[in-house]
């Protein structure tokens, strides 16, 4: 009970290739909730399980407490969004949209009003006799959504929907989505690859990794707090550093030996023992250079050799080298740029950063 | 540049190629003139002649082979030869489009062998496969005697030399060509748009009706012509299988321009043949057109409801 | 995707009612009974019955010379007419030209037979080996253009020009580089033509004489007048020698599906 909808140990496969592992999780009503992951490590599986296109080899699906599992996709109160819209390419896009309805058998004059409201919602007033060969990428998307959303769906699944186009409209329609859903109030499962999409999107995340659910949570939580390496790398840029606790500071506080670093005092997350080995991430944002220690002032920090420098107007990402440890820094711009001396290539700085900042992932953690 | 070049060169080639193109187009045209379209028209002509006793064609011109075309009792071999191509269609698509739809959605590698399966009949001879079904059909063969056996079938129903025979090998003759086309539709057609309506509250078999057979449209379409064309046309097959009751119109073409030459009459029977295939085939151009035309109609009307 | 078992099911009638006679068929060519029907032990003789058999064999010599004739013609004059068609796709003649190649593909037998008898007849031509090789070409030229046209249009004529960039000439060009990129195109052209003539039977049926009896013709009148067994046993030496023909054909189709 609780969750509104709900996956409960999914398993499946595809011939030999174990896709999906004991997956459980659930999603609340009326939440933007994301599936993010790389190609390939069954999130699509997932959703296709939760439309019914795939039977899980065991585990149950609940959709406001009601076991679905076994019912077929048109019996179903869950409408997707396929990844290519799947348009009928031989109706106009008003029959696109009252194909549901249609099928539900309602009468025309209220079919007929249904449609104009979600011509309305996706603002394509006035485009219902054109067909979807003659429409753009953007506006295809916009009915495919319309097309689902007039069945007044429980759960609007949405795979990979902005994967085809290109940089601008893909910004354009997450704002568009955002705004649809804020309009509606229908729970989302947003599957994607893109980790932005996901996080500006979405309400809470579950980055999926190799068939299993590697972590979920809130953006935020997600990016500043990941809980695995998988986790770490693939929502944004990190870097890693191996290393072991070697003494405790107080209650929140250790000092840990980071490889060819040196010793340095660290926020203790997972309130590890001495000895335990764990390996460290720190956020190239988290990073600041200074000119000496002096500057640093009460941050870790540790003398490093600027190898490469790459302007990026609104910041520059630096490449520092330490021992054989190269360090990706990022450094925002918040004065102008060429008011001020910027270290160069070969410069000797200071690479410092705080203890809270600092990201501990267990060496034993189950990934 | 590119464009430049290929410019000079179409240029160039305008210059001397006309010549090259009549060169080359003169063969097949001519051959085809000659060949096809002369003798095709040449029909229709000598169903006005008289017959020589001797089986050739006379001098004369006589509007007697029609009547006695018109007259004689030719019209219920017209009306068989029409509903019996019409059934030999209707189950070809039948059979043809699960067929079609369940190769298309095998893996590719798959595919090719499976279509392969599908020809492979057509690689023996026309005649040895109607030939295979009268050794099946045999009042002493293996389908009688099995269906007997297994009392299916009543004591005195035979199975050849009657019409059924003619549609079962018919069908049978016509069937890979009628799954080679909704195949060639069904690979194209996008069988994500079936999981579309299904998700969009649709039964199986509605999406099967709404969504995949409109959407293989043009491959039934031309399903449909080549088999109800050789099906109008068909004489080998009554002939050997079909008895005296399965007697169509290519029949009576060849036994009057064979066994009796009279040529004339021959004429006048394949002049109405040809007129009954036009009417398919115009069918089918008009509804291309249509299709066209429906679409901008549509288009218009819904246009209309919502300014 | 789920199964569909349905469309199973009727895939599998369709299989099975597509191999039921051929395999009843060749069984009962093995049959020593003389009528069909009851199994009365394994036998070779109706194929040393069939090998003794002048007729028969006469009736092969004839199909396969008139084959071999009108897939020599059929293919240069199909060629020709493909390659116009694909050069001058712009051209009005070209739209006239498509519509008379075109159209005896879907003209039944029947009709192209007794029209070119009329013809013949009209014109007091003896009907004969003659007769059977020009109506044979006529039906094959259309799919023989229809075939190689289908390999021209994914022909990239950019390389024609890359060679004369390069001096070769117009003979260097045809036997360098036309000749072995179409090869393939016209060879199954030529076999299209090739495997038409040898399963002809209604056309050959209506313009043959005296002396031009194919196989089909004489498979006709076997069935026609008695000697079923013959038949049996004729059929199979027939299927072989289409299978062959047709094998060879697919092998030159597969070829072009590996080298990408």
């Amino acid at each position: 009970m609780g969750e509104f909808f709900e996956f409960k140990n999914i398993e499946k496969y595809y011939g030999d290739v174990h896709v999906v592992k004991n997956v459980s999780f659930g999603v609340r009503c009326g939440e933007v909730f994301s599936l993010l992951g790389p190609s390939g490590c069954g999130k699509t599986t997932m959703l296709r399980i939760a439309g019914g296109f795939e039977d899980p080899e065991s585990g149950e699906v609940f959709l406001d407490s009601v076991n679905i599992t076994d019912l077929a996709p048109n019996k179903r109160k869950i409408n997707t969004v396929f990844q290519n819209y799947a348009l009928f390419p031989h109706m106009s896009i008003w029959d696109n949209i009252a194909f549901g309805p249609r099928t539900a058998g309602m009468p025309e004059d209220q079919v007929s009003k249904k449609v104009e409201k979600m011509l309305e919602i996706i603002r394509l007033e006035g485009h219902g006799s054109r067909m979807p060969n003659t429409i753009s990428g953007g506006q295809k998307q916009r009915v495919a959504i319309a097309r689902a959303l007039i069945n007044s769906p429980k759960l609007l699944l949405l795979d990979e929907p902005l994967a085809a186009l290109d940089l601008k409209l893909r910004q354009y329609m997450l704002l568009e989505l955002d705004r649809i859903h804020d309009e509606v109030g229908t729970t989302f499962i947003y599957v994607t690859h893109d980790q932005g999409e996901a996080m500006s999107l979405s309400d809470r995340i579950a980055v999926m990794n190799g068939g299993v659910i590697e972590q979920i949570g809130t953006p935020a939580e997600i990016y500043e707090n990941p809980r695995t390496k998988f986790v770490a790398s693939f929502i944004g840029d990190t870097n890693f550093f191996d290393g072991k606790i070697v003494g405790q500071i107080d209650g929140e506080n250790c000092r840990i030996a980071m490889d060819g670093l040196g010793e340095f005092p660290s926020f203790n997350e997972h309130k590890l023992s001495n000895g335990s080995k764990v390996t460290v991430s720190i956020r190239p944002e988290k990073f600041r250079i200074f000119g000496s220690r002096k500057e640093a002032e009460n941050l870790n920090a540790i003398e490093a050799e600027v190898i490469d420098i790459v302007y990026q107007g609104a910041q520059t990402r630096y490449w520092v080298r330490v021992n054989e440890h190269r360090i990706n820094v990022l450094s925002q711009h918040n004065r102008c740029y060429l008011d001020y001396k910027q270290p160069t290539w070969g410069d000797k700085v200071w690479v410092a950063w705080h203890r809270d900042d600092v990201t501990t992932i267990p060496a034993e953690s189950p990934h | 540049m590119e464009n430049e070049t290929s410019h000079t060169g179409a240029r160039n080639a305008n210059a001397g190629s006309k010549l090259s193109e009549y060169l080359l187009t003169a063969p097949s045209f001519l051959w085809l003139c000659v060949f096809f379209l002369i003798p095709s028209i040449l029909v229709f002509a000598i169903a006005f002649r008289t017959a020589d006793p001797s089986g050739g064609i006379d001098a004369g011109w006589t509007l007697s082979t029609i009547e006695n075309v018109l007259k004689n009792s030719y019209l219920g071999v017209l009306w068989r030869t029409v509903w019996v191509s019409c059934a030999v269609t209707a189950i070809c698509l039948l059979l043809g489009i699960p067929v079609g739809y369940w190769i298309a959605l095998q893996k590719p590698k798959y595919r090719y062998w499976l279509l392969l399966v599908v020809i492979i009949p057509l690689w023996t001879n026309f005649l040895i496969r109607i030939f295979a079904w009268r050794v099946l059909l045999h009042p002493d063969g293996f389908l009688r005697q099995t269906l007997l056996a297994l009392g299916l079938i009543p004591e005195d129903l035979f199975l050849l030399n009657n019409i059924g025979a003619v549609i079962i090998v018919t069908v049978y003759t016509c069937l890979p060509f009628a799954i080679l086309p909704i195949y060639a539709a069904a690979e194209k057609f996008d069988f994500s748009l079936l999981e579309a309506a299904r998700d969009l509250g649709a039964t199986r078999f509605c999406a099967f009706r709404r969504i995949f057979l409109p959407g293989i449209k043009r491959g039934i379409f031309t399903a449909t012509l080549v088999v109800l064309i050789p099906a109008l046309g068909s004489y080998a097959i009554p002939d050997l299988v079909g008895g005296v009751d399965g007697e169509m119109l290519g029949n009576k073409i060849a036994i009057k321009a064979s066994a009796y030459r009279n040529l004339p009459e021959a004429a006048a029977l394949a002049a109405f043949l040809s007129i009954i295939i036009t009417v398919p085939v115009l069918l089918f151009l008009v509804k291309q057109n249509k299709l066209v035309k429906s679409i901008i109609n549509t288009r218009r009307s819904a246009g209309d409801s919502t300014k | 995707m789920k199964t569909r078992y349905t469309s199973l099911l009727a895939t599998l009638f369709v299989m099975a009612f597509m191999y039921l006679p051929i395999v009843m068929l060749v069984s009962q060519s093995f049959n020593a009974s003389r009528y069909g029907g009851r199994w009365m032990g394994f036998s070779l003789k109706w194929y040393e019955a069939l090998f003794r058999d002048s007729a028969v064999i006469n009736a092969t010599l004839n199909t396969l010379i008139i084959a071999c004739v009108s897939t020599l013609f059929s293919t240069a004059i199909g060629t020709c007419a493909a390659w116009v068609l694909n050069r001058y796709k712009q051209s009005k003649l070209q739209t006239v030209h498509y519509g008379i190649v075109y159209a005896p593909l879907i003209v039944p037998d029947v009709l192209m037979g007794i029209s070119l008898l009329l013809m013949f007849v009209s014109l007091k031509v003896q009907l004969g080996m003659f007769t059977v090789i020009l109506a044979h070409i006529t039906f094959s030229v259309s799919f023989v253009t229809f075939t190689v046209l289908a390999r021209l249009q994914d022909f990239d004529f950019n390389i024609i020009q890359a060679a004369q960039d390069l001096g070769a000439g117009n003979l260097r060009i045809f036997v360098k580089i036309l000749l072995p990129l179409l090869g393939p195109g016209i060879a199954s052209g030529a076999m299209m033509a090739f495997t038409l003539s040898m399963d002809d039977f209604v056309v050959t049926f209506f313009v043959g004489g005296p002396g031009s009896t194919t196989l089909p013709v004489k498979v006709y009148s076997m069935m026609k007048h008695g000697a079923p067994a013959i038949i049996n046993a004729l059929s199979v030496v027939f299927m072989a020698l289409t299978f062959t023909v047709a094998i060879l054909g697919q092998c030159l189709t597969k070829k072009k599906y590996e080298q990408p």
